[in-house]
């Protein structure tokens, strides 16, 4: 008598679909060369900034759209791969790859020791914390030598591949479509979990979640630390991209660019950052072609602007991001056509066994009338 | 055995105001225990005060020798006792057997390095579904399993905060106005319920303004007013006591 698990709507999805919906995923992602290649205004660089955006942005899904908590340190550990990746490989000649992985370490790292300060209290100390942790290493960063002070650093040797080395965008592209599908693969075991059921708790309840045995600090912790692990992840695949890094890697606005990036595309879904990360890019690119042509003084600030308007305009229509809606979208079809099992409408379940429960779907929740 | 609970001087200040002021009970006999007072009584603060969310300004705490003053809500909840809310707060974006499985893999999760496994493995053992079916069989709710929790009507959701309460086994079970905003037939089915828990040996402390369903389940029924207990008994002796009728101001015989 259970009813059937639809895919868009139920957070566990049989196999086969899962593995379908990957499967169109990568399709979707390894085909973008050849669209981006042939149609204006868009470039391969354009593809290579997306997918290394919505790495970085992924570990905002567990952390923010399941636990329901607001980083806005996304740069500053994005930043700590790139200066790590940066250091070690173009001053130190290191392996590129072992950079990357102590790029990683220590952000993780870094996260888990604030995580042990921060959330130790509740509240959005979160938020605030990590503008002041970008803050500092932004200002650290323009003052060290080893960091190249306010040039940045640099000769960052590009990766090599298989015996390849990645110069070129498209090449590049491929490479970091893959580490993006990788990276979303293990989000999607993480949020299917029982760690990801369990934050989603704290998210919906913090109360709750804590008097049912959560140690709600701890599985926070555990979310932060994973966020930043794959933005430095990011951030190095950026430093050997560029194979320069200057301090805005570590910028406040990058870290609210990557919010507004799950925000778009859809907090709770590990495809949104990859769709946030499209719409993102191709605003950045429309209004860099188009606004000069409206104006002769537009520059940076007009970004800021765009972001701050596609924001209201997503809080305004999509509260739930483009891959959150589309899914809704999918249920209220779903729902309203008539294979509907009897069990799958509480009202109807709850009228067999309970004639009283039934007319209560209506009902507002009492306000707390006694707060003593 | 049946939980022991001892509260001992129990204080609590916000500010200025004391909303619990000395508070000194045991209880080791078992059923429920019906705690009752006017609006402001301190009854949810003692509710929080027992199971973390708020910390004591003085006084001590202890289940079964444990001192649980003081503790954060997580530990508490794993030294046995679990709790309902005032207003509901189940994990609506869950389905209704999640809402269960969550404490059932908290504990499990809670030991250190067992723990972090079973996390990021994140598999959970058929045991914890065959309790959680169980639980959800026992409150009525099986049906429902997959539904997400946030689509269950009103009553439904309390008899799932009611589930997720038990499904750790706990020793001691706070219930903060579970009857308020359900029809008469919902409080006799929940009602009910409570009576077959607390039969199995929990220990159920209940806050309710439905004064005439407290007097009907308890075994003991505690007062409260202005945070200090007022009268302390079986439910004949505190309706009869006249202290008590002073404070409801006939609020008894609705």
């Amino acid at each position: 008598m259970k009813p059937r698990a639809r895919w868009w709507s139920a957070r566990e999805p049989s196999r086969i679909t899962r593995l379908l919906g990957l499967a169109v995923f990568a399709a979707v992602l390894f085909s973008v060369p050849a669209v981006f290649t042939r149609i204006e205004p868009y470039t391969m660089s354009d593809g290579v900034q997306m997918a290394i955006l919505a790495i970085a942005a992924l570990g905002l899904v567990p952390l923010t759209g399941y636990a329901n908590q607001i980083s806005l340190g996304q740069a500053a550990f994005y930043g700590t791969g790139a200066y790590t990746s940066a250091i070690l490989t173009a001053h130190s000649g290191w392996n590129p790859w072992l950079a990357l992985l102590i790029g990683a370490v220590v952000a993780g790292g870094g996260a888990y020791v604030l995580g042990l300060f921060i959330f130790r209290v509740s509240g959005h100390y979160l938020a605030l914390a990590t503008i002041a942790l970008g803050l500092v290493l932004a200002i650290v960063a323009r003052q060290l030598t080893i960091t190249g002070g306010s040039e940045g650093l640099p000769g960052i040797p590009y990766l090599t591949v298989f015996g390849t080395e990645l110069t070129g965008d498209v090449a590049y592209y491929y490479f970091a479509a893959a580490v993006l599908l990788v990276a979303t693969m293990v989000v999607g075991l993480v949020v299917r979990s029982s760690l990801g059921r369990s934050l989603t708790a704290v998210g919906d309840s913090a109360f709750a979640a804590a008097a049912s045995g959560i140690d709600i600090a701890r599985y926070k912790r555990v979310a932060f630390v994973l966020a930043a692990v794959l933005a430095a992840l990011a951030g190095s695949l950026y430093a050997h991209w560029v194979t320069y890094v200057d301090v805005h890697t570590l910028d406040l606005l990058l870290s609210i660019q990557m919010l507004i990036v799950v925000a778009v595309g859809g907090m709770r879904s590990v495809w949104g950052p990859a769709v946030g990360a499209f719409v993102v890019v191709s605003l950045v690119r429309f209004s860099k072609e188009w606004l000069p042509a409206l104006s002769e003084k537009a520059g940076g600030q007009v970004e800021i602007v765009a972001y701050g308007v596609a924001l209201i305009l997503v809080l305004l229509f999509l509260p739930r991001g483009v891959v959150g809606e589309i899914a809704d979208l999918f249920t209220r079809l779903g729902a309203s056509s008539p294979p509907l099992p009897a069990s799958a409408s509480p009202a109807a379940s709850a009228g067999g066994g309970d004639a009283a429960s039934a007319g209560s779907a209506a009902r507002p929740a009492p306000v707390g009338k006694e707060r003593s | 055995m049946t939980a022991t609970l001892e509260i001992s001087g129990l204080v609590k200040h916000f500010g200025g105001v004391t909303a619990v002021n000395g508070l000194t009970l045991r209880h080791d006999t078992g059923g429920i225990v019906g705690l009752i007072g006017p609006n402001g009584a301190g009854k949810t603060t003692v509710l929080n005060l027992l199971s973390g969310a708020l910390r004591p300004s003085a006084g001590s705490v202890t289940l079964d020798g444990h001192r649980i003053d003081g503790r954060l809500p997580d530990r508490i909840a794993r030294l046995g006792v679990a709790r309902t809310f005032q207003n509901l707060q189940t994990f609506t974006s869950l389905t209704v057997r999640e809402n269960v499985l969550v404490p059932l893999a908290a504990r499990a999760a809670a030991r250190p390095f067992v723990g972090l496994l079973a996390l990021l493995t994140g598999r959970d053992a058929a045991a914890h579904r065959d309790r959680a079916d169980e639980l959800l069989a026992d409150v009525g709710l099986l049906d429902l399993a997959d539904q997400p929790a946030g689509s269950l009507p009103y009553g439904l959701q309390r008899r799932l905060e009611v589930a997720r309460a038990l499904a750790p086994n706990p020793r001691l079970l706070l219930l903060d106005e579970p009857l308020a905003g359900l029809s008469r037939a919902e409080s006799a089915a929940l009602t009910t319920l409570f009576t077959e828990v607390a039969a199995r040996g929990v220990t159920i402390l209940l806050v309710e303004h439905d004064v005439a369903s407290v007097m009907a389940v308890s075994k003991r029924v505690i007062v409260l007013d202005h945070g200090a207990l007022l009268a302390d008994g079986t439910p004949q002796q505190v309706a009869a006591d006249p202290a008590v009728r002073a404070a409801y101001l006939g609020e008894i015989d609705e």
